[in-house]
């Protein structure tokens, strides 16, 4: 099921009612109800899986809290690792391993495995891993108790509202929540509400809406014009961000609105005057993770510059290919690696550019915003010979001739401003009753302008959340 | 006291008022402007209903987008009245991504509301190498990725049956009736239409202004062009390529998964076919022009074999299959879906003809109600 379809409206209220009116102890088997369900409209079968992995990782936590050395409950560890990693190896990266290895093969003239499997992609298997391996983690690290009740950990693995995309929710913040009575208060409604509308709003009106601008650029076998290519680059940057942003503040408006609270998963990434300060603000509860539970484990910058700078680039590219099975993520995941390290090198260990003064800011937001969006183009490829021609593209060619160039750049500038006019309104705060003007008038009538927006630019057909192929 | 107290109302009034006013006030603005603009300017069905107020209708072109590419109402019109010296009021309802549960219910809704005014109309139906397509009320009621396409066709008792039907899930069935339910909106029922002209046209004004050519907004009604112009249609080389692979992986799938085409005494055609002789009309059915890459969907031997016992079903019925003699080339299809503007009025003159033909053949001639338009010197004349 999905937040755009119209599936979801009469759902969500039927949880709504049923969590109202429960007891508090009901609560928790309804939302685990609810969540099960929301899984299987998407496909049923992936329901035992889910389930499979759920009991694993709700048995090893506890037989590693019973271990008395640490050794042994590292046992316990490997093992919950393992198996999360096999299930979402197989279902992932099985074909994407024989593929490549059979292409390293036939380069040399190797015969080749002749073995395809026809394997779908669970939807959310990536989130749901990487959450239950928080757990498995936080549990062996003593900083959670493991969960008593099944319920309550099942329900902290496939609580709905954020389940298939993310936020990535840390253990010791998520699992808590649901083995407390929860109150929602009048404050959660109300920016629960307004959180749903603003991520409708990114989805269906701006992300929708670029996104033929950037099938129709990234559709070209051969470069278009430069003009073009920055232009399918920039609405993609614009596309990415408002799609996947927007599932984001869906599900923390929807998870408000039933009294819990999700991590913020986006601050404002494109105002970010660095590598590092775009990781903080750009798929925050990824980079939390992969910086929790994957660069620290490695060493993260305790042994100095070149283990750092390897720590890095291990993390990226792994973090890379989490996205997906392609060559085209892992080699994104390198460059924002390799983004990490020069930042580091040059500003942080040879400080040749200190960026403190406002002048310097601007440039440097300009180079980052730039810089993330060639890494899209890497992203968003759909071969190394497009990444080539595009790239070769970006310098040559300026004119405004084909693709529809001047409607398109004036349906991208539109979304732009409006999108920057909006969060600089609200200072991307989850409570905008803040914002200037709000309390007279301009709050009431921008969010009817957007519901206006939402029902008029909403496409015909509800169109899929990117991120839900990762 | 009594002050205090009126601050704090007119405090909380202010507090909570504006979340009342200020929304029904941009509701009320929004749905003005879309009355305004949208409803006066009716698309499809609707717009045939307002041809239907003005006058008789006696001939009604329904099917797919091939139908609206291909055939040039007043052309055919004109011929029909060359050839006959009667001039038949022609309608062209080809829609794309329409269903012929559509067709079946927007005829019941004109039929309905000016049964006068279609009494005895021909109803042509797209019938491509003479196999029209085959639909069932159990089956898919219109295109998934137009369901809205519906809403204005339905009506509430129609909920039932649509409910029951098993082509559609649960999210479009909820759909429709919700639309159905807000389908006093313009707002709400004319969305698509809306932001079509808005992505387009409104984009092209704008961008218009940058240059200072502003174009003309297509919010005109246009008797001879009942869907409007489509928005969504480029005729530049890339969209073309993609409807080019477009058209080659969806007849490739086809051809891999042709079933048999039978038992229309079951169909929606049968009661299209009903519905129309209920009021005195009739139906043909007719070729419509096919790229190769479609034509080889019905060169199959299966497909053969369906058009050999589609002819003989039609024969039951009465109804003729027009097949004009006309040759295209892959080169006269640009996109190999639809035949090229500028190939319309040949067709259509051509199928006039062959309709022609076969009413003499039986002895008659075109059925034409009285639709007579008052010339300079006050005479009644035929509209053609």
């Amino acid at each position: 099921m999905l937040f755009n379809s119209w599936l979801f409206p009469p759902f969500l209220i039927v949880v709504l009612i049923l969590y109202r009116v429960l007891p508090d102890r009901y609560q928790n088997t309804m939302l685990l109800a609810a969540s099960y369900f929301f899984y299987a409209c998407w496909d049923w079968r992936f329901l035992g899986l889910l389930l499979l992995s759920t009991t694993c990782d709700w048995l090893l936590a506890r037989a590693i809290n019973r271990e008395p050395t640490r050794a042994k409950a590292r046992r316990w560890v490997a093992c919950s690792v393992g198996v999360n990693l096999v299930f979402l190896g197989f279902f992932k990266y099985f074909n994407f391993f024989i593929d490549s290895a059979n292409s390293l093969l036939s380069s040399f003239g190797l015969s080749t495995w002749d073995f395809h499997l026809r394997v779908i992609l669970p939807v959310g298997i990536s989130f749901y891993t990487f959450q239950s391996i928080s757990y498995i983690v936080d549990v062996y690290r003593g900083e959670i108790q493991p969960a008593q009740n099944p319920i309550d950990f099942a329900l902290f693995v496939a609580f709905f509202p954020h389940m298939v995309a993310g936020p990535i929710m840390p253990s010791r913040n998520l699992l808590p929540q649901f083995q407390r009575e929860r109150r929602t208060t009048l404050l959660q409604v109300g920016t629960g509400l307004w959180l749903m509308l603003l991520g409708f709003f990114k989805k269906v009106v701006v992300g929708d809406n670029l996104a033929p601008i950037v099938d129709q650029v990234f559709a070209q076998t051969v470069a278009p014009a430069g003009a073009a290519v920055l232009l399918g680059v920039y609405a993609f940057a614009l596309q990415i961000y408002c799609d996947f942003s927007g599932y984001s503040d869906i599900a923390r408006g929807v998870a408000k609105l039933l009294g819990i609270e999700l991590m913020v998963n986006f601050n404002r990434p494109y105002m970010a005057t660095n590598p590092s300060d775009f990781w903080r603000r750009w798929h925050i509860s990824l980079s939390t993770w992969l910086r929790d539970y994957l660069y620290v484990p490695l060493g993260g910058n305790r042994g100095g510059g070149a283990e750092t700078y390897r720590n890095l680039m291990i993390t990226m590219v792994l973090g890379g290919l989490w996205h997906g099975a392609a060559w085209n993520f892992l080699l994104w995941g390198a460059y924002h690696g390799i983004l990490l390290v020069l930042h580091r090198l040059f500003v942080l260990d040879l400080k040749v550019w200190t960026g403190s003064s406002l002048p310097e800011r601007i440039v440097s937001r300009f180079v980052m915003f730039n810089a993330v969006c060639y890494g899209w183009l890497l992203f968003r490829a759909g071969s190394f010979e497009q990444i080539r021609n595009f790239t070769a593209a970006l310098g040559s060619a300026f004119h405004l001739r084909g693709l529809g160039l001047s409607e398109s750049i004036t349906l991208f500038g539109l979304a732009a401003v409006m999108l920057w006019a909006l969060e600089s309104w609200t200072g991307n705060a989850d409570d905008p009753s803040r914002s200037v003007g709000w309390q007279v008038g301009l709050g009431p009538l921008i969010c009817s302008l957007m519901v206006v927006a939402i029902v008029l630019f909403a496409p015909p057909v509800a169109q899929t959340f990117i991120y839900f192929q990762f | 006291m009594r002050a205090s107290t009126s601050k704090g109302v007119f405090q909380a009034w202010r507090a909570w008022g504006q979340w009342v006013i200020i929304p029904l006030a941009i509701f009320a603005l929004t749905e003005g402007m879309a009355q305004a603009i949208f409803d006066r300017v009716p698309r499809w069905y609707s717009a045939a209903l307002q041809a239907a107020a003005q006058g008789h209708v006696d001939v009604v072109f329904i099917g797919s987008s091939r139908v609206l590419a291909a055939v040039h109402a007043p052309t055919f019109k004109r011929e029909v009245y060359a050839l006959t010296g009667l001039c038949p009021r022609t309608l062209n309802l080809g829609m794309g991504n329409s269903s012929d549960a559509e067709h079946y219910l927007g005829l019941r809704k004109l039929f309905a509301s000016y049964p006068d005014n279609l009494e005895g109309v021909v109803v042509f139906i797209e019938a491509p190498a003479g196999l029209p397509s085959l639909s069932r009320w159990t089956g898919l009621w219109t295109d998934r990725y137009a369901t809205w396409m519906l809403v204005d066709l339905l009506r509430w008792t129609d909920l039932w049956p649509f409910w029951r039907s098993s082509g559609h899930p649960v999210s479009d069935k909820l759909h429709l009736t919700l639309r159905l339910g807000a389908r006093g909106s313009s707002t709400f029922n004319r969305r698509e239409r809306i932001r079509e002209n808005l992505l387009t046209a409104g984009v092209s004004w704008l961008v218009g202004l940058r240059s200072g050519s502003v174009p003309s907004t297509p919010f005109r009604f246009d008797p001879d062009n009942l869907v409007g112009p489509d928005l969504s249609y480029q005729p530049d080389a890339v969209f073309l390529l993609k409807a080019r692979e477009l058209a080659l992986r969806t007849t490739d799938e086809s051809l891999a998964n042709q079933v048999a085409v039978r038992g229309w005494e079951t169909t929606i055609q049968e009661d299209l076919l009903q519905l129309v002789r209920r009021h005195g009309g009739g139906v043909v059915f007719f070729d419509v022009p096919l790229s190769s890459v479609f034509a080889r969907l019905y060169a199959s031997p299966l497909r053969q074999d369906d058009i050999r016992l589609f002819a003989r079903q039609a024969q039951v019925w009465g109804a003729p299959i027009l097949r004009p003699r006309m040759e295209f080339t892959d080169n006269d299809m640009s996109d190999l879906w639809h035949l090229n503007s500028s190939l319309a009025p040949t067709f259509s003159i051509e199928l006039a003809r062959t309709w022609v033909d076969v009413l003499r053949a039986r002895g008659e001639e075109p059925a034409v109600g009285p639709d007579f338009g008052e010339a300079d010197d006050g005479m009644l004349v035929p509209a053609c």
